[in-house]
């Protein structure tokens, strides 16, 4: 079927430039003096993403550093996260939703497994801000979602 | 290699016929994205026959009872089938006798049965565990935490560049405060079948308990666990054809004789007081509770699909096709296969990394092509630490696979270097 191969083609494409744009922008990157740092993994294949947060008094989010490793969909939808919560609340950052991130990467996911690639940024952030202090949503509820 | 190719596909040749053996699993011809699945991923779980699933309907249409209870019909053959499933398994691994053939979950819950039935009652502060770098986290995790609670030392053998078990130090390693030596007989990453032979002289020298991790080797190649020379070996029946939630530990008897009960309960009993119980005969002694009956009756079967196949022609159909796939991935430029590169040496498991493309993207793009292959750590962290890896692509072969599903997994490993940019 030569259309359906064009078309994955042409989608992981996309993933792929914005997982490079990632790496771009995070290679040597350092948050200064951040507030929240935290680290977590995804259990079933062992990649991690390590998020350091940095938030003014108004708790908007200053600045967003990312080290650790992921695969292209992982690095991709953190890429989409930190562009929709860099210079915003804190709060902003509960409307961010999985199934939108991966609504930016343009591609249709239906295995449990690479939903958790695609969340792992967000669940990062999500329960970082949560340890700390912060009041947003529990991201571990999603991990649940996929199983309605 | 053409050879090869034609070797596999000749059904008049001492070869297993794959063609029959196809129309036994009708999953097989299930279609993904217009094209049939090939299913290569037999190293974390296998298909089942219809022979497996056909056993365990019928125990549900006709005869569903609890066992060891009923004077009835029902439960009589149910317990008939249950308990002839462990006489399946002692003849199908060789065991002295069926009472050596406990049923558990899974590989994990029999050395987990080991190590807290054994190893609470027989390892003491100053003694010393061995395992292995290359171990599933099955085979270490539970020794981990026995050597932690008894404060005992766990030393591992180290592996070589070629990916084998390192034994040039195993007069060192294991020694006289050795109390136990847990391996596994193939790596599930590696595909290395283990010098068996060499680590259980020397275990024996020291007078330490032998225990195989045979999730990978029982579904694969004749096991004859008297000749292997352990004490206890351990594997799963989802791996072999059977269904999930069960497994099996063999051990040697006089060791399970002397050995505490792991979960007790009901049906593991004799005699209960209030003051003190005493234990049922083995293997019922280790078997607590209503155990997986249907599971149970299913792995009779899956056992007796393989033993009708003949263990020796399981193993050489994947030394044919494995030699076929090694050959033909060589090919592939920017791919590292790890492990040995002697088909005789190792299973049909071969693990890779192409470029740097993520094992978790690569498995997405061949998932498109209907191929189904493991990405990720394997459950061996430690393992592919050592690898200078932070996951494999892993095809594992089985019985059903054919030398067309390779070339597929090479034609989409090739257009991978495409899609990912590596040429
Ligand atoms: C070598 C090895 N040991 C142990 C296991 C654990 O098997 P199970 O998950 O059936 O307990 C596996 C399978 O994943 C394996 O490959």
């Amino acid at each position: 079927m030569p259309g359906e191969t064009v078309r994955d083609d042409l989608e992981m494409e996309y993933v792929l430039e914005l997982a490079a744009a990632f790496d771009k922008q995070m290679r040597g990157h350092v948050v200064q003096n951040p507030d929240i740092t935290f680290e977590d993994s995804n259990p079933l294949c062992g990649d991690k993403f390590k998020v350091s947060l940095k938030l003014n008094e108004d708790g908007e989010i200053e600045d967003v550093g990312f080290t650790g490793r992921g695969c292209a969909i992982s690095r991709a939808s953190a890429m989409v996260l930190i562009d929709e919560i860099q210079g915003h609340s804190y709060k902003d950052v509960d409307e961010v939703t999985r199934d939108m991130l991966i609504d930016e990467l343009g591609i249709e996911i239906n295995s449990a497994v690479r939903l958790k690639c695609a969340g792992l940024a967000l669940r990062t952030v999500k329960t970082g801000l949560q340890k700390s202090g912060y009041k947003v949503t529990n991201a571990e509820e999603e991990d649940w979602a996929e199983t309605d | 290699m053409i050879d090869t190719r034609d070797k596999i596909l000749d059904t008049n040749s001492e070869s297993l016929d794959v063609a029959a053996i196809r129309r036994d699993f009708p999953i097989l011809d299930e279609v993904e994205n217009g094209q049939k699945v090939a299913y290569l991923d037999n190293g974390a779980s296998s298909q089942r026959p219809e022979q497996v699933i056909n056993a365990m309907l019928e125990y549900y249409h006709k005869y569903n009872a609890n066992i060891h209870r009923g004077v009835y019909r029902w439960s009589e053959e149910a317990t008939r089938g249950y308990e002839g499933a462990h006489r399946k398994v002692a003849r199908f691994i060789n065991a002295y006798s069926p009472r050596e053939v406990i049923f558990t979950r899974n590989t994990t819950e029999s050395l987990n049965l080991v190590a807290y039935a054994w190893g609470r009652a027989n390892v003491r502060e100053g003694d010393e565990i061995v395992s292995t770098v290359i171990e599933h986290h099955s085979n270490l995790v539970p020794w981990q935490i026995l050597a932690a609670e008894k404060k005992a030392t766990l030393r591992y053998i180290p592996m070589t560049k070629t990916g084998q078990l390192d034994i040039s130090d195993l007069n060192t390693i294991v020694n006289e405060k050795t109390k136990l030596v847990a391996f596994t007989h193939m790596s599930n990453v590696l595909g290395a079948i283990s010098p068996v032979d060499a680590i259980v002289k020397r275990a024996k020298e020291v007078g330490a308990v032998v225990v195989i991790d045979g999730a990978q080797s029982a579904p694969h190649m004749p096991v004859d666990v008297q000749a292997l020379g352990c004490d206890f070996y351990a594997f799963s029946g989802h791996k072999m054809l059977g269904p999930t939630g069960i497994g099996v530990l063999w051990g040697r008897r006089a060791i399970l004789e002397e050995m505490p009960p792991f979960i007790t309960g009901g049906d593991m009993i004799r005699d209960v007081t209030l003051a003190r119980s005493t234990w049922n005969d083995l293997p019922w002694k280790f078997e607590g509770g209503t155990p997986s009956i249907a599971e149970g009756i299913g792995l009779g079967a899956a056992v007796d699909y393989l033993s009708k196949l003949g263990m020796d022609k399981v193993r050489q159909h994947e030394i044919e096709l494995t030699a076929y796939a090694l050959e033909q991935m060589a090919g592939i430029p920017d791919l590292t296969i790890y492990g040995p590169t002697d088909p005789a040496t190792r299973g049909g498991i071969i693990s890779f990394n192409l470029g740097d493309v993520h094992p978790h993207d690569l498995a997405t793009m061949l998932d498109r092509e209907a191929i189904a292959v493991r990405a990720g750590h394997h459950c061996c962290q430690p393992l592919i630490e050592l690898l200078e890896a932070t996951a494999t692509t892993r095809a594992s072969f089985y019985i059903y696979n054919t030398p067309e599903e390779v070339d597929r997994l090479v034609a989409a490993l090739h257009k991978a270097r495409k899609v990912f940019h590596l040429d």
